[in-house]
């Protein structure tokens, strides 16, 4: 982003600026050196300045000294802008009657470009002009004098501000709503947010898991009991059978019964191989879905489907200079044939159709076999019940001879039956996955073992979510731990960057004193090539460390700002002047001078063979009137003795 | 291509699915096919809530590979009857068989044509369940089957 100074304007402030404009125009010169003689309104263009910059919060005396006169009410300074190439108008209206100020912001982006209140800056901008910071850029020599101990933090907030560190701040705070978001989510699903929601959910999970053992070991018991209940079914049969074969004749009976069923048993299983292999075949499960196979496949032969002609004829056609019509094949025909070759089948589908018409059409069965097959399937099951009624009887027949054991075999059987019934039933209601099954028999995660591993897998997820909640915290402090690290790190390696850049300025300004920066902390400490921490320093050399640390400071930072100084060398020698002046203005895009004549010598003139400066000389003609006057030959010329401020 | 079995169809079943048991191996598969074979007769489509959530076959299985052709075929049927196509509308004819037919899958069918294929099963499973008790045997099932299908005429005697 880059912010540049296009022109001001005062009206009524003391000093003679009644109504004085300072247009830097269009094209805005690199460099502006502004002469203004002492008493003029120089430390007043500068307070001005910054606060109109940092919209700063002035007091009612502060205000009421700007006013130029007792017959004045009002005043105003108003400073235009350029940032990224658009332009702004921000205004300063003073109330010298009640003391106080507003500040107008005329954008642009607003409509009409109207001026409205407060001081509509971009928001990337609004960080860096806090007053503190207004006066770095803003700066005059008074400045210099304390640059050493400009505020115990200014010297790094000021890298942190400029470099935009204050960014990972804004990182970490983001961290700080994901984690709220995070636990708002947790909260909705699960009510856990804290480690009593970790706690509840683990413990769900672990009942879920008790409970998943104790219904498997239920499982193993049914199926023991299962196969006890089976082994004692054929037990009984036996037990039963000996009790037949005790009387001669039943026995006769019940082996002809035995021989019956078991041709019956054999004949069943042969009729349902038969029946399986028909019922998979969809023609000889009834005639007439072999009637429809047919009549799909006559139609689509009748109809000549799928036509001969498919999508990928259509493709190539779209392809050719010219229809086989004969006609050309424009983009427009092509787009027109490429989107109508969709609805053809492609080559493989017609294939595959072809392929499915011929086994429609050839589709051939005997529609009697499914129900020659059933019906001999029924008339066996039929024979059995009679087998099974004949052998009941043989059984009734023993006990109304008196045979009290078989009876109570029976009855065990009986009962055996009814337990192998009750232990189906559990099993089913333990083990079935059917949902709808899983309904009917009431079945839930405490007796089902399917449902029991979903709750499982449920507690699993909303523990998960819990404990993610937790986890997700611990990595958040992580992320801005790792984050004030390395916004540390940057202020350390920027804060030396800016050091070594400053003293390598000092060394071209201050050559034979090796006055060094020795450490940014707070504020800057310097040495020199003979004491460790030099604490007397000239006011020249302050200001030489000013400009070394400032325009290394500002020089290279991703906001570019101009710069704008009042009185730059008036405490320099003419040596070091022309130091200041062969260095300093190549290291910004803008710079506003503000210069007393005496300031022309050593520095002024060292931008007399440049190009691209503007120069103004403002200067008071009256109590209440001031002149302006542009171009190098009177700024060169001009003579006036500086008022007395 | 995925099969969903109807809901209540496996608690349905669950006295003749065997294992392995010889020839009266009865498959899932099977049960699936009884009841998609009775949907699309009926030309009735379920809804996606009948069908259990999981997918309990991925293609057909041995037995049933060589009526790939045949299923296609009579669910490309049974969708011209249930939209009312004309037997004379050759491009709705073509354009069904486009939308159903995919020839690289084993099926033969579309993910649209794999979908109607469940959605037909579990219409024909509720109807089955209309018509017969939960088989006690496979025997038992394969006469009730047969019965379902031939309701106007006599049972097989």
């Amino acid at each position: 982003m880059e912010l540049r100074v296009l022109g001001w304007r005062y009206e009524n402030i003391r000093g003679g600026l009644r109504n004085v404009e300072i247009d830097l125009g269009a094209g805005t010169s690199r460099w502006t050196l502004v002469q203004m003689p002492n008493g003029t309104g120089k430390t007043t263009t500068m307070s001005l300045f910054r606060a109109t910059f940092s919209g700063e919060n002035l007091s009612a005396q502060t205000v009421r000294d700007l006013r130029a006169s007792d017959e004045v009410k009002q005043g105003l300074f108003e400073m235009r802008l350029a940032i990224d190439a658009r332009p702004y108008r921000v205004q300063l209206r003073l109330n010298f009657e009640d003391g106080s100020h507003t500040y107008w912001t005329a954008r642009s982006e607003t409509r009409a470009g109207g001026l409205e209140e407060g001081l509509s800056l971009p928001t990337e901008l609004r960080p860096l002009l806090t007053p503190d910071f207004t006066r770095l850029f803003v700066f005059d020599g008074e400045l210099a004098k304390e640059i050493r101990a400009v505020g115990k933090d200014r010297a790094a907030g000021a890298i942190r501000t400029l470099y935009r560190l204050d960014r990972l701040d804004d990182l970490n705070r983001q961290v700080r709503r994901l984690v709220e978001a995070q636990q708002q989510k947790a909260a909705a699903i699960s009510s856990a947010t804290e480690k009593k929601g970790v706690t509840r959910w683990k413990r769900a999970y672990d009942a879920a898991l008790d409970r998943k053992v104790a219904l498997t070991q239920e499982q193993r018991r049914l199926l023991q009991e299962r196969k006890g209940l089976d082994a004692r079914s054929e037990e009984l049969t036996s037990l039963i059978n000996a009790r037949i074969v005790q009387d001669g004749s039943l026995k006769t009976r019940k082996d002809a019964l035995e021989v019956e069923r078991e041709a019956l048993d054999k004949r069943v299983l042969n009729l349902i191989a038969q029946g399986m292999s028909l019922l998979r075949t969809p023609a000889k499960i009834h005639p007439r879905l072999l009637e429809r196979l047919r009549a799909l496949g006559g139609k689509l032969t009748e109809l000549k489907l799928p036509k001969t002609i498919s999508a990928e004829f259509f493709r190539e056609l779209a392809e050719q200079p010219e229809c086989v019509c004969g006609r050309p094949v424009t983009e427009h025909v092509k787009e027109a044939i490429l989107n109508r070759a969709n609805i053809y089948l492609a080559e493989d589908q017609v294939l595959v159709i072809n392929k499915m018409k011929l086994a429609l059409r050839e589709s051939s069965a005997d529609a009697t076999e499914f129900t020659t097959v059933a019906t001999a399937l029924n008339g066996a099951l039929r024979d059995l019940r009679t087998n099974r009624h004949a052998q009941d009887q043989i059984e009734q027949e023993r006990i109304e001879s008196g045979d009290i054991e078989l009876e109570r075999l029976r009855k065990e059987k009986t009962t055996n039956e009814r337990s192998l019934e009750i232990n189906d039933d559990a099993f089913e209601k333990l083990t079935t996955r059917d949902h709808a099954r899983q309904a009917e028999l009431r079945a839930d995660e405490s007796n089902n073992l399917p449902c029991c591993e979903a709750e499982i897998k449920r507690c699993k997820q909303r523990l998960e979510t819990a404990t993610d909640t937790v986890r997700f915290g611990q990595q958040a402090s992580y992320v801005q731990k790792i984050v004030s690290e390395t916004s540390a790190l940057a202020l350390e390696r920027l804060r030396e960057r800016v050091r070594l850049a400053t003293n390598e300025k000092l060394a071209q300004l201050v050559p034979s004193e090796a006055l060094r920066v020795a450490r940014i902390s707070g504020a800057l400490e310097l040495e020199s090539g003979r004491t460790a921490t030099k604490t007397g320093v000239s006011e020249g050399q302050s200001l030489a460390v000013a400009y070394a640390f400032l325009t290394s400071l500002l020089a290279e930072a991703p906001t570019k700002l101009p710069f704008i100084v009042d009185s730059p060398a008036v405490s320099l020698d003419v040596q070091v002047r022309r130091e200041v002046g062969d260095l300093i203005p190549g290291l910004f895009d803008q710079m506003i001078m503000f210069v007393i004549s005496s300031e022309r010598e050593g520095f002024a003139d060292a931008f007399y063979e440049r190009e691209n400066v503007k120069y103004v000389t403002l200067w008071r003609t009256g109590e209440e009137t001031s002149e302006i006057h542009e171009g190098l030959d009177y700024f060169k010329t001009f003579h006036q003795v500086d008022a007395v401020a | 291509m995925s099969f969903l079995l109807p809901q209540g169809c496996r608690a349905f079943i669950k006295n003749i699915v065997a294992p392995n048991d010889g020839a009266k191996k009865f498959i899932l598969f099977d049960a699936f096919y009884c009841s998609l074979m009775v949907g699309i007769d009926a030309r009735k489509l379920g809804i996606k809530e009948d069908l259990e959530s999981e997918v309990f076959l991925n293609g057909y299985p041995e037995d049933y590979k060589g009526q790939a052709d045949i299923i296609a075929g009579l669910l490309i049927d049974a969708e011209l009857d249930r939209k009312a196509i004309e037997p004379e509308n050759k491009a709705s004819i073509e354009r069904e068989m486009t939308r159903l037919v995919n020839p690289t899958a084993t099926t033969r069918l579309s993910d649209t044509g794999n979908d109607l294929l469940n959605l037909y099963a579990a219409s024909g499973f509720k109807l089955i369940q209309d018509s017969m008790m939960a088989p006690a045997s496979l025997e038992e099932f394969l006469v009730a089957y047969y019965q379902l299908w031939h309701r106007d005429s006599a049972v097989a005697e």
